[in-house]
């Protein structure tokens, strides 16, 4: 199940929205379930709940908090990185401050039904990549990460670091273990110790790479190419 | 006296009489693996290579031991490299190469007299024609050495550059034959060798500036041709502020008015004032405002270019309103992509014109991809589509220019045809 929250306070938009998702979901035969809120602080209350939407489409402007402040909320306090946020907005003018937070996408007032299916499908498909659980063993236990929630793994001698939203972990295992399951997730090697969730980096360098947590993972010289190369192929499949 | 010591015959003369050719090859060397610019302090260079021309002079006369020689060559191109920026493992790579290439030079010239009479036998003066010629050899590398370095800094240098310096070496060659075979007197000798290489520095100084006057011309006319579509850019921006200012002013006259004739009952008129007034909105609000002045008002002039030509365009911008791009770089990516586009689809009918342009910042990188048809078949030159088109003399206008730009912000351009589309993905590192 897919879900999406719509946060406006403006009732035609979010109607046109719901209305966008219902029959997207009716065409395509998926299950998605939508939740409507009026304000960013009811927004936040549902949150710290600890339900995790898939995608959020929000309004920038409100009276009191605002689509930026619920963004840096979403990304800095709450770690979270996988719920794609998608900005309403009636200008096309965005300050750098909304980049910051990654959006997936922009939706400009008024609403063109066939823009925000497109943007919606972007979501979908992102979101299919990565849901699946990545397994690994530590000691005689069985451990499961949502695919999604790595950030990277870091090879240490005989042992794998994997870096996750919530901390890390240890666990034995090499590089080229971990590889073959992951690879079809957007997961690439920057660098022979190190393997990357490609949604999970926040700002890409031609020489490192900064990650959601705020990690940096080097670029090695030789992969700047192949680095380079990967993200147009996965920025022309995966744009709108 | 210590060069009592010692016999100065008429080699070891001419040796040191063009020892400072040697200097200035050191320096061409030199300029040509650090920018001038970026020169500490020029009194200290000045010093340096004067000093080092003294001291090898001196060390060729007195001291003839080759270790000093090699010591003294590499100790004082890494003084001189003291005085740029630069990490201590390169000034010392480069000290050592600009003497080892030297040092090769000589060494092969002198297996060639040996091995073969070839000197012998076209000159009378062997010892004379090695000095020369391995002064002429090392000259001529160091000004390829520096053509090249320049060249991978992105300077253009025509073809005809290459062939007038081959020809000049190689007419330089034989005159440098031709002196040291001739009978002339010793004084007059080495007036004609010191003239012969000043002649030689000079040339090739000329030829050098004379590139270098043409890339800078080519610059001129580039920016002048930038500037002036600014203007016009600028100028279509204010119209379309000027339009939106006068439709928000004027929206409540127009108002009244299509209150007017609806109560009048004139519903046909109401409608078409009504049709009028969303027609001009919707003329307006197709431009792109992303806030970006630079980016807006290139993109809105192309826009209008592309109505002009009728190519209906269909774009997606979402970049933020600054980011780190220079507008000059932006418009060498954009504009030539616009350009390259409209080259292209104006070979199609009417109908077929249909471009689409996304223009997309994300996590500190700018996505520029630009997708059209095309009729016929592409030429590939290099991994570069061939274009056929000169602006004003200018070579590779066009998407090599996109590619240089790529290059300056580590970034990648990707070209592919599909069918019968034609895809640019050009992505750059923009912090």
């Amino acid at each position: 199940m897919f879900s999406v929250f719509i946060c406006d306070d403006d009732k035609p938009v979010v109607s046109q929205l719901e209305q966008i998702v219902i029959s997207y979901a009716e065409k395509k035969s998926v299950k998605i379930e939508t939740e409507v809120f009026w304000s960013c602080e009811s927004l936040v209350k549902q949150l710290q709940t600890g339900m995790q939407p898939d995608l959020i489409f929000l309004d920038i402007e409100f009276p009191k908090m605002n689509g930026v402040e619920l963004g840096k909320y979403i990304r800095e306090t709450m770690q979270n990185e996988t719920t794609a946020i998608v900005y309403i907005s009636s200008l096309q003018a965005y300050a750098m401050q909304l980049f910051q937070i990654r959006p997936l996408d922009f939706l400009v007032k008024p609403i063109t039904p066939q823009r925000a299916a497109d943007t919606l499908e972007k979501a979908i498909t992102l979101a299919g990549r990565q849901s699946r659980l990545f397994m690994y063993h530590k000691g005689h236990e069985n451990r499961r990460v949502r695919v999604a929630d790595i950030l990277y793994f870091e090879s240490r001698g005989k042992e794998i670091r994997i870096v996750t939203q919530n901390g890390e972990d240890m666990f034995y295992g090499s590089i080229s273990t971990v590889c073959g399951p992951l690879e079809k997730s957007r997961f690439f090697c920057p660098h022979k110790s190190y393997f990357v969730n490609y949604y999970q980096v926040s700002i890409f360098t031609y020489d490192a790479l900064t990650m959601s947590n705020g990690d940096k993972v080097p670029v090695s010289q030789p992969r700047r190419k192949i680095v380079r190369e990967l993200q147009n192929v996965y920025e022309a499949e995966d744009g709108v | 006296m210590i060069h009592m010591l010692l016999p100065l015959s008429p080699e070891r003369i001419l040796v040191v009489s063009t020892e400072w050719v040697y200097s200035y090859t050191v320096y061409l060397f030199i300029n040509s693996f650090f920018s001038s610019s970026a020169e500490k302090s020029r009194i200290y260079g000045t010093c340096i290579y004067v000093l080092q021309l003294a001291l090898n002079i001196f060390v060729f006369l007195f001291v003839s031991i080759p270790f000093v020689y090699f010591s003294v060559n590499v100790g004082m191109v890494f003084l001189i490299t003291l005085n740029y920026e630069s990490p201590w493992l390169r000034r010392v790579f480069i000290s050592v190469s600009v003497y080892a290439v030297g040092a090769l030079i000589e060494l092969l010239l002198f297996g060639f007299t040996l091995k073969t009479d070839f000197f012998s036998a076209v000159s009378g003066r062997t010892p004379f024609t090695s000095i020369i010629l391995t002064r002429l050899i090392y000259l001529f590398v160091a000004v390829i050495v520096g053509r090249l370095c320049n060249l991978r800094r992105g300077e253009k240098v025509p073809g005809v550059y290459w062939l007038i310096i081959s020809v000049l070496f190689l007419f330089n060659l034989v005159i440098a034959f031709f002196i040291s075979n001739s009978n002339m007197e010793i004084l007059p000798f080495f007036a004609t060798v010191s003239i012969y290489f000043v002649e030689n520095v000079l040339l090739f100084f000329f030829l050098d500036r004379m590139v270098s006057l043409q890339e800078k011309s080519e610059q001129v006319l580039v920016s002048d041709l930038q500037n002036e579509s600014y203007r016009r850019q600028l100028s279509i921006m204010n119209e379309s502020l000027e339009t939106t200012k006068i439709m928000r002013h004027d929206m409540k006259n127009q108002m009244f008015m299509v209150q007017g004739l609806l109560e009048s009952g004139d519903y046909t008129a109401a409608l078409d004032h009504v049709r009028t007034m969303t027609g001009t909105w919707a003329a307006v609000s197709k431009s792109v405002n992303t806030g970006n002045i630079e980016v807006d008002s290139l993109i809105n002039f192309k826009l209008s270019q592309a109505e002009q030509e009728r190519i209906s365009v269909k774009h997606h911008i979402r970049i933020p309103e600054q980011f780190g791009l220079r507008s000059f770089d932006m418009a060498a990516v954009i504009g030539n992509l616009f350009d390259n586009a409209f080259d292209a689809l104006k070979k199609l009918p009417e109908n077929a014109r249909t471009l689409a342009v996304e223009i997309r910042y994300s996590k500190g990188r700018l996505f520029v991809i630009f997708e059209n048809p095309y009729t016929g078949t592409v030429v590939w030159k290099n991994g570069i589509p061939a274009t056929q088109k000169r602006i004003c003399g200018i070579h590779g206008v066009g998407l090599s220019d996109v590619f240089t730009t790529a290059e300056k912000y580590d970034g990648q351009v990707d070209i592919s045809t599909t069918g019968s589309l034609f895809k640019v993905t050009v992505m750059l590192y923009v912090g």
